[in-house]
């Protein structure tokens, strides 16, 4: 029987999935085509385009499947047959997965074909650039489970039926931003889109047709909608705040502040503020001119960021271990732990397209017809046919293009020439931990220095430096014959960068959070490691921002559970009266307007427990939840007491008094055993 | 729970919003009749379908089918059920010969002999989209995919709604064949008060949202008088209360009273009009119009009617 | 067969009296044999496109009337034509059709006598077909 329902599922909706293939594929064709950084398949606008293309198709396909057939009437002949709704919905999550397959496959194969053709993409291609595709075709998943509880939640269209899409967004933010590899966020994924499918199955089973439910499905349910409402609480107070801060021309708060090195080494601190302008000052305090302000921005000292910590060290949080490298597309961390660093080098100017292979631990190489031309090792360039010697050592993740670094050697691959050159080298039991390049701090007025952007994006960023973080120590080496090394912690929590050059002088970085002050403090080095002076900035204190109008939409809607947690002394301590009183009014407030509501409405007594517990913990988020949840009976006016009850109780919650039976006997004609008990 | 009745509902309310669609509803349907509800538009006949077979939930009370709670009908319960909703409904973009293969395989006693011959009688090709069928035909299929599976309750609402002639004879005809099962039951609503009368033999009266009526057809025949009263001399300004008066219209000096349930009361009320009174033939329609129509406003007619008269 | 019941549904009379009363005038008019088998329940009710419980509740009273004889499992005969009412009970059941001959002959302008002549007529035309 479920069977016959899905043919008559795919029946009816096949020719919606081959539009949608149809509109896909030309939508990605046009991303593809569009996009810029010569990276075809992986380029990080292209996965933008296919994320929003897959999660656009798989929404729309599962609204159509539900609303085609929950329109009035259809519902009737859809739903009276002796199959449960919740296998109804089974069949259709079942037919719509297959539909979502082969439409967006079909996209995919287009895709592939048009990427594989360097005609229409200047770019090499490879099987394994299809990785992140499929990862964003599974992620579509949570698209049409969104699509199917969206359908079968009743709601109003403009107001909470809408909510559930941000369900969908914090699944697919787990998914990328959480998940490291590539089976975590095929897990996490598949987790969330089960979640959502087991939701909207108790939703579609509602519709009719009302089966028992797993006693968490509700709470699931309100989870869902919840986090819509709080979405929409954050963007009100994102809005009221920006609206109240206009009308009320106060001076801006900040965001951050830190200090910043000009390219002569003096500090100036930046502070971007809570409107999203940005401000310089010295270190006084006293704002730049603008003129001054433009000229610090031009001439800011090139500083590489440099995590200190070691990621092969258990101790360092995961969070830093994710961000070690330059890990800044989606692809790069779904693409490593499948093919290790086998991503497309970038483009060479005689039109090969480089790539580190770690099957064979050698760079491997196409022209732009695809042609295999050779493989470059240890002992330089091979052509086809002869075997480079691999490179040894286990190849660190997140280095740049042109660059190659092992736990022993950092390479350099010099497109010209073909060859590997060894810029650092160590010996066991010595290892890298990781490299950094920085170009040498010289006056921006120097012509020949930087290059265009063009230039930078087609040959990679200039590297007059390099910084290799051993165990302990940061190393530099450079073209002009630097070399020191100088002893660095390993802690996760420094944010350290390097920079200079310039008169053989060299800045480290150092700034941590330590109490309630944020320190920096800069280390001017010569070029042989030698300490010239320890510069150490006026500590900045972590404050909140003045009281103000403005603030009282966030002191509203701050959940009070925020409170609960655990937070830094420093950001406690600081809470305002103002603030404090605003809260604990809004708490106030809230908790007897979700008793008044569940009163009004007559819920249960255990709901209206559970609901004042949420609203205790969550705010008003939990208020706007429980409006949009629970459906509220309409109230009508008591014939006995005059005052407005609910229509669905026997008795009225006011005068206990019954409805009156529309009874008119003088013209009622029953036969039958008349109005049964 | 009586064994013979298939649908029972006890105080069965709908609201929509704060108005009330459906107000304490209790009827049982017997095992084995054609039950014909009847009520204007938006009285809350389809409302009440929808509760029967478990669509919507009722604000108050509840429904039974088979004995089972509405609410909570299980697949097996479902499969006794036919249902025609309101308008034919169909997946349109299948076609004929699909929505069959459909059809079919959910139940084991589809009669695909009886499915092609009302597919025949109403004219329609297996390779047909359903979406491209006329209103007739489309009837014809949707009647033909709830009475194959021969279930043991149809239910059909307003089956006949914009059918012409010939399709509704042939609706009628499908009608009286699910009568061939002993113990079928079918359960529908209709304006056509002479197919109602062709075919069912029970009949309940909705009138807005209160259940007024529920018996037989017999019943309601004999419980329902038309009196005609020749007025002399000038007529009254306005009637006397009159027990279980359901209509008045006024022709010159003819008054005609539709009244149910005549008592003592009813008649020396009537009598104190005018002594002249006979009972003229009722048919069922006028008995049912009588129901339908807005008593209050035909007194306002009528008094209308009389400061005419005495205008000129 | 010669004989056909009509039925007209929206009349003043229940479809179910207006089988009876054509059965009873076939039978009292001759059309209808004594001993002829009428139409089974199921069929006359398809026929007619009327819910068989109508047919029978007609069948029914035409039996305990007197006019058929239905034997269980062969089907409803006419029964050979007899008398089975009282006097009284006859004179109430012609009265409404007297009534409405009167009503409607005199409206149209005849005189009583005008309307017994065409009683007469049309009784030696109907007595001359039966026989």
């Amino acid at each position: 029987m479920m069977r016959a329902f899905i043919v008559k599922e795919l029946r009816e909706n096949a020719r919606w999935a081959l539009l949608g293939a149809g509109v896909l594929s030309a939508w990605l064709a046009i991303s593809l085509y569009s996009q810029r950084d010569g990276l075809s398949l992986v380029a990080s606008d292209f996965q933008l385009a296919m994320l929003a293309g897959f999660l656009i198709s798989g929404a729309a396909l599962g609204l159509a499947q539900i609303l085609t057939d929950t329109r009035r009437g259809r519902w009737g002949f859809i739903a009276n047959r002796p199959l449960s709704a919740g296998r109804i919905f089974v069949a259709k999550l079942l037919a719509g997965l297959g539909l979502y397959y082969a439409a967006t496959t079909i996209a995919l194969l287009v895709i592939t074909l048009l990427a594989m053709n360097t005609r229409f993409v200047r770019a090499p291609f490879s099987a394994s650039m299809l990785v992140p595709a499929i990862y964003y075709q599974l992620a579509g998943v949570v698209g049409l489970t969104i699509g199917l509880l969206i359908g079968s939640r009743r709601a109003a269209w403009i107001g909470s039926r809408v909510f559930p899409c941000i369900a969908g967004v914090m699944v697919l933010g787990a998914a990328l931003y959480v998940a490291i590899y590539f089976s975590e966020a095929v897990a996490i994924t598949l987790a969330g889109a089960g979640l959502i499918a087991l939701a909207a199955k108790a939703y579609f089973s509602h519709n009719g047709q009302y089966e028992p439910q797993r006693p968490w499905i509700k709470p699931l349910q309100v989870i869902i909608v919840g986090a819509g409402a709080a979405a929409v609480i954050a963007l009100a107070v994102n809005v009221s705040t920006e609206v109240l801060q206009t009308l009320s021309g106060a001076a801006p708060g900040y965001r951050m502040d830190q200090y910043v090195l000009d390219r002569n080494g003096n500090a100036f601190r930046y502070r971007v503020t809570d409107r999203n302008t940005m401000e310089y000052a010295d270190l006084p305090g006293n704002l730049l001119s603008e003129a001054e302000s433009e000229r610090v921005q031009r001439e800011l000292m090139p500083l590489a960021y440099v995590p200190l910590a070691d990621p092969s060290d258990s101790n360092v949080p995961r969070g830093y271990r994710q961000h070690y490298g330059d890990v800044f597309t989606v692809s790069d961390r779904y693409l490593r732990p499948m093919i290790a660093p086998h991503r497309p080098a970038v483009l060479n100017s005689d039109g090969t397209a480089w790539t580190y292979v770690s099957a064979r631990r050698r760079l491997e190489g196409i022209n732009i017809d695809g042609d295999f031309v050779g493989s470059i090792g240890l002992d330089g360039f091979h052509p086809p046919g002869e075997d480079a010697r691999p490179i040894t050592g286990k190849v660190l993740p997140g280095w740049d293009r042109q660059w190659l670094t092992t736990s022993d050697t950092v390479y350099r691959f010099n497109q010209a020439r073909r060859t590997l050159e060894t810029l650092y080298e160590v010996s066991p039991p010595e290892r890298i931990i990781g490299a950094w390049q920085f170009e040498k701090n010289s006056p921006p007025s120097a012509p020949g220095d930087i290059g265009t952007e063009d230039a930078r994006a087609f040959s990679g960023p200039r590297t007059d430096y390099l910084a290799v973080l051993t165990p302990g120590k940061l190393n530099v080496r450079g073209h002009d014959g630097t070399s020191f090394a100088v002893d660095v912690p390993n802690d996760p929590q420094i944010m350290a960068s390097i920079g200079g050059g310039v008169d053989g002088r060299f800045y480290l970085k150092m700034s941590r959070y330590e109490g309630s002050v944020h320190r920096t403090d800069v280390r001017v080095l010569d070029a042989r490691g030698q300490l010239i002076s320890r510069i150490e900035y006026p500590p900045q204190p972590i404050v909140l921002p003045p009281w103000g109008l403005a603030q009282l939409p966030m002191s509203l809607a701050i959940p009070p559970v925020a409170y609960l947690i655990p937070r830094s002394e420093e950001r406690a301590g600081v809470m305002q009266l103002q603030h404090i009183i605003a809260a604990v009014a809004a708490f106030v407030t809230t908790i007897c307007l979700i008793i008044w509501v569940c009163l009004r409405y007559g819920f249960e007594r255990s709901a209206t427990i559970t609901w004042s517990v949420l609203g205790a913990l969550f705010g008003i988020t939990a208020l706007l939840t429980l409006w949009c949840v629970r459906l509220r009976p309409a109230r009508v006016k008591c014939p006995s007491c005059g005052r407005r009850r609910v229509v669905t109780r026997q008795r009225c919650e006011h005068c206990d008094a019954e409805f009156p039976a529309p009874v008119q006997p003088d013209i009622e004609i029953f036969d039958q055993p008349l109005r049964a008990a | 729970m009586n064994d013979q009745s298939i649908i029972q509902t006890f105080g069965l309310t709908r609201y929509f919003g704060g108005k009330c669609a459906l107000d304490q509803v209790s009827f049982m349907v017997p095992r084995g009749c054609v039950f014909a509800m009847l009520g204007r538009n938006g009285s809350g006949k389809s409302t009440l379908i929808q509760m029967l077979t478990g669509l919507i939930e009722p604000t108050r009370g509840r429904a039974e089918i088979f004995g089972v709670d509405s609410s909570k009908l299980t697949p097996a319960v479902r499969g006794r059920i036919g249902y025609v909703p309101e308008g034919h409904p169909l997946p349109g973009f299948l076609r004929v010969r699909d929505l069959h293969a459909f059809q079919k395989s959910f139940y084991s006693t589809w009669n695909d002999k009886l499915f092609r011959a009302i597919i025949d009688h109403f004219s329609l090709g297996l390779t047909q989209r359903a979406g491209q069928l006329s209103r007739g035909q489309r009837a014809g299929l949707a009647l033909a995919l709830a009475m194959a599976p021969q279930p043991e309750l149809l239910v059909m609402d307003d089956p006949s709604l914009g059918l012409d002639p010939v399709a509704r004879r042939t609706l009628l005809e499908a009608m009286i064949l699910n009568t061939r099962g002993s113990g079928n039951t079918t359960f529908f609503t209709s304006h056509e008060l002479a197919d109602v009368e062709r075919v069912a033999d029970h009949v309940a009266i909705l009138d807005r949202s209160a259940l007024r009526v529920c018996c037989s057809l017999e019943t309601l025949r004999q419980r329902v008088k038309r009196l005609v009263i020749t007025l002399n001399g000038t007529a009254p300004a306005e009637l006397p209360h009159i027990p279980g008066l359901l209509q008045a219209t006024r022709h010159g000096a003819e008054l005609s009273l539709i009244v149910a349930n005549i008592t003592d009361d009813a008649r020396r009320a009537i009598a104190g009009l005018s002594p002249n009174i006979t009972e003229a033939p009722l048919t069922l329609e006028d008995a049912a119009i009588g129901y339908l129509s807005d008593r209050r406003q035909t007194f306002s007619l009528l008094d209308a009617v009389h400061t005419d008269a005495e205008a000129t | 067969m010669a004989f056909e019941i009509r039925i007209l549904p929206g009349s003043a009379a229940p479809i179910f009296r207006q089988i009876v009363d054509q059965v009873r005038l076939a039978a009292t008019t001759g059309q209808l044999r004594s001993g002829e088998q009428l139409p089974s329940v199921r069929a006359l009710a398809e026929r007619l496109l009327i819910n068989p419980n109508t047919v029978a509740r007609a069948y029914s009273e035409l039996a305990s009337d007197g006019v058929i004889e239905s034997q269980p499992g062969r089907g409803a005969f006419v029964s050979a034509s007899r008398q089975i009412y009282t006097r009284p009970e006859r004179l109430r059941r012609i009265e409404p059709l007297v009534n409405a001959l009167i009503t409607e002959g005199l409206s149209l302008g005849f005189a009583v006598e005008e309307l017994t002549d065409a009683i007469r007529a049309r009784a030696a035309q109907v007595r001359g077909k039966q026989s």
